[in-house]
């Protein structure tokens, strides 16, 4: 009992700001003002317990059974930036489809709560970090869009993005877009995706 | 047992007995079984959601394959602390999934067939302990299955399959209990339990809000009010169409410090029993609100589900029976009286399970002297066997007939099981 309460704890504990965590050693106990010195606590108290504690065996106990959290959302700061994702399908005869990748936006009050997945998948396919996801996304597409007598050869997939001026500025009223990857279509992988899921692989 | 709360009584032993008190004493497990309907029913929510694009997030024509699925979880380090000295493992530590590594879509899509069975079960509490475990290994599975799609309520949601497992969360409100006191093995009493895992909830509860409230302090944009204005303005998160004036800069203003407050109480104030319901009824505000605006299914309704285990049993059981007082009072109560056919009469057991289904104890069960079994009001005209009092039973044609039938036994019989309820309820006393 004490050791899942300080487990929960201690991994729910916010990270110290980024600049400790790269440079530990940059932190010390800042004792000009009551509010700096609470401060330097508060950023020293969570750089020990990430550099010592998270790494114990809290560690492999939380993450394996499930019990793991952490709580960010909207934190430090929410989001400012407003994002969504199409794909341009180019087919073997050079004709072009947009595909439109679910925009909850657009979407109607039941299909928000059904697809509200892809934005979260999307949350993070995106970023560049991740950019081994790309590839099976833009194949995906390509089996969503495919017509097996005219089939895709590239999906070139394209971010759309908005950010939201603070109070006072003028909000903007239209999105950036590019295009970050442009994935050829492997065709035996796309005959695969053809076959029947549910008749066994 | 005591007509007052335990926790209401004052300390009379020292600071670690009251501890120990606080912690591992006994109360009624109805708040837990409440918070087990309340989860399991968010829990089937969610599964029911996530059925639509199933393919989708959990095969390997997906967008996430078992090995990018790996890639993106990465292995547990194979290397901890332990005080000063470092462990080192010869392999890494598996997350718990039985999905891994399992890329044959009918396995998957069985697999979780399996686990919307086992939270069926757990919602009306039968062979609770065995379902839920079978639940919380399923939602942990699926959710370490698929790590990219994970948000804030599917932690809450994995965190209530968890505790719904460890908790004794069939001793109430459930077909496992109805069944027990049918079969005399329980009495109708509530029963009381340690409290342990109640406590374990409210606690990770109030973590959950002290840290973002912890978090959220490093952002200058909580900080100086702003914070509503820039989530208010992501289309991508847009719900409910709402007043312009609430996206004005003195209502973002007023929103984020508000939202501040209340987590910064959740986290704390929440424990002080004078304030607690004021608290409670700010969260459940904060959630509705975030429900209404922001489209994050499930969320809301996940983390409200476990305010309920900021009550004790006792208290949740009190509260039931205001508001049924105040039900009576604004709708009369049919009372009925069920009458055994002659040289029948009710078995004390099951009539108890009988009873513990009628929320208004409008109903009562004694000898007859007619041919069959029978319903009258309390005039002694004959009714029938309809009454909206008498409870879910009372709403399913047939099915309070039949369980009256089932109750009946014969003169002799009935003795000696009067004689055996008697001895049950001496040795719980004991």
């Amino acid at each position: 009992m004490v050791f899942q309460l300080a487990a929960i704890t201690i991994w729910s504990i916010p990270d110290p700001p980024a600049k400790y965590q790269d440079s530990p050693k940059s932190w010390h106990f800042d004792s000009s003002s009551v509010q700096a010195g609470a401060r330097s606590l508060n950023y020293g108290l969570r750089l020990f317990n990430s550099i010592y504690l998270k790494s114990s065996v809290v560690r492999p106990y939380l993450l394996s059974t499930g019990f793991w959290q952490y709580w960010d959302m909207f934190a430090p700061n929410p989001a400012d930036t407003d994002f969504w994702c199409d794909a341009v399908v180019t087919y073997a005869d050079g004709s072009k489809k947009i595909y439109q990748y679910p925009r909850m936006y657009k979407l109607g009050i039941l299909q928000k709560y059904e697809e509200e997945r892809y934005r979260k998948y999307y949350e993070r396919a995106h970023l560049d970090k991740y950019d081994y996801l790309w590839p099976q996304f833009a194949l995906v597409i390509a089996h969503r869009m495919d017509n097996p007598s005219n089939p895709p050869i590239e999906v070139d997939l394209r971010r759309h993005w908005q950010t939201v001026a603070p109070p006072g500025k003028p909000q903007p009223t239209s999105y950036h877009s590019y295009t970050y990857y442009r994935g050829l279509i492997d065709q035996s992988q796309l005959n695969t995706e053809r076959e029947g899921l549910w008749t066994g692989e | 047992m005591s007509k007052k709360p335990q926790s209401d009584s004052k300390p009379k032993y020292g600071f670690w007995r009251e501890t120990d008190r606080y912690w591992f004493g006994w109360h009624s497990a109805t708040a837990i079984g409440i918070f087990r309907i309340l989860g399991s029913l968010c829990l089937l929510a969610d599964l029911f959601l996530l059925s639509f694009d199933f393919q989708t997030w959990f095969t390997e024509r997906g967008f996430v394959p078992v090995g990018l699925n790996e890639t993106f979880s990465g292995t547990i380090p194979t290397s901890f602390t332990v005080g000063p000295w470092v462990v080192n493992m010869p392999f890494s530590i598996p997350r718990i999934s039985l999905l891994a590594h399992v890329t044959d879509a009918r396995i998957a899509l069985l697999f979780y067939l399996i686990i919307v069975g086992a939270g069926i079960c757990t919602l009306f509490g039968w062979k609770t302990r065995i379902s839920s475990i079978i639940l919380a290994l399923g939602i942990v599975s699926l959710q370490h299955r698929n790590m990219i799609i994970l948000h804030g309520g599917d932690t809450v949601m994995r965190l209530t399959a968890l505790y719904i497992a460890i908790a004794p969360s069939g001793a109430a409100l459930s077909l496992d209990r109805l069944l027990a006191v049918w079969r005399g093995e329980e009495t109708k009493e509530p029963k009381l339990v340690s409290v342990w895992p109640q406590r374990l909830i409210q606690y990770n509860l109030a973590l959950i809000y002290f840290t973002t409230w912890w978090l959220k302090m490093d952002g200058d944009l909580w900080r100086n009010g702003s914070a509503v204005w820039f989530t208010s303005r992501l289309h991508e998160f847009f719900r409910f169409p709402y007043p312009m004036f609430i996206k004005s800069y003195p209502a973002s203003v007023v929103l984020t410090y508000a939202t501040v407050i209340i987590e910064l109480s959740m986290g704390t104030l929440v424990f002080y029993k004078p304030a607690r319901k004021y608290v409670l009824i700010g969260g459940l505000l904060l959630h509705a609100t975030i429900e209404y605006t922001m489209n994050i299914p499930m969320f809301s309704f996940a983390i409200c589900s476990m305010y309920v285990c900021f009550y004790e049993g006792e208290e949740v059981s009190a509260w039931a029976e205001r508001i049924k007082n105040r039900i009576a009072k604004l709708r009369p109560i049919q009372k009925r009286s069920i009458l055994a056919p002659a040289g029948h009469q009710f078995d004390p057991a099951k009539v108890a399970a009988i009873e513990a289904s009628h929320p208004f104890a409008s109903v009562t069960y004694d000898c007859g002297d007619g041919k069959s079994l029978a319903v009258e009001t309390e005039d002694g005209h004959p009714a029938e066997w309809k009454s909206w009092a008498a409870g879910p039973i009372g709403w399913i044609p047939g099915l309070w007939q039949k369980l009256s039938q089932a109750a009946l036994v014969e003169r002799e019989a009935a003795g000696r099981g009067q004689k055996n309820q008697k001895r049950m309820k001496e040795e719980s006393r004991n």
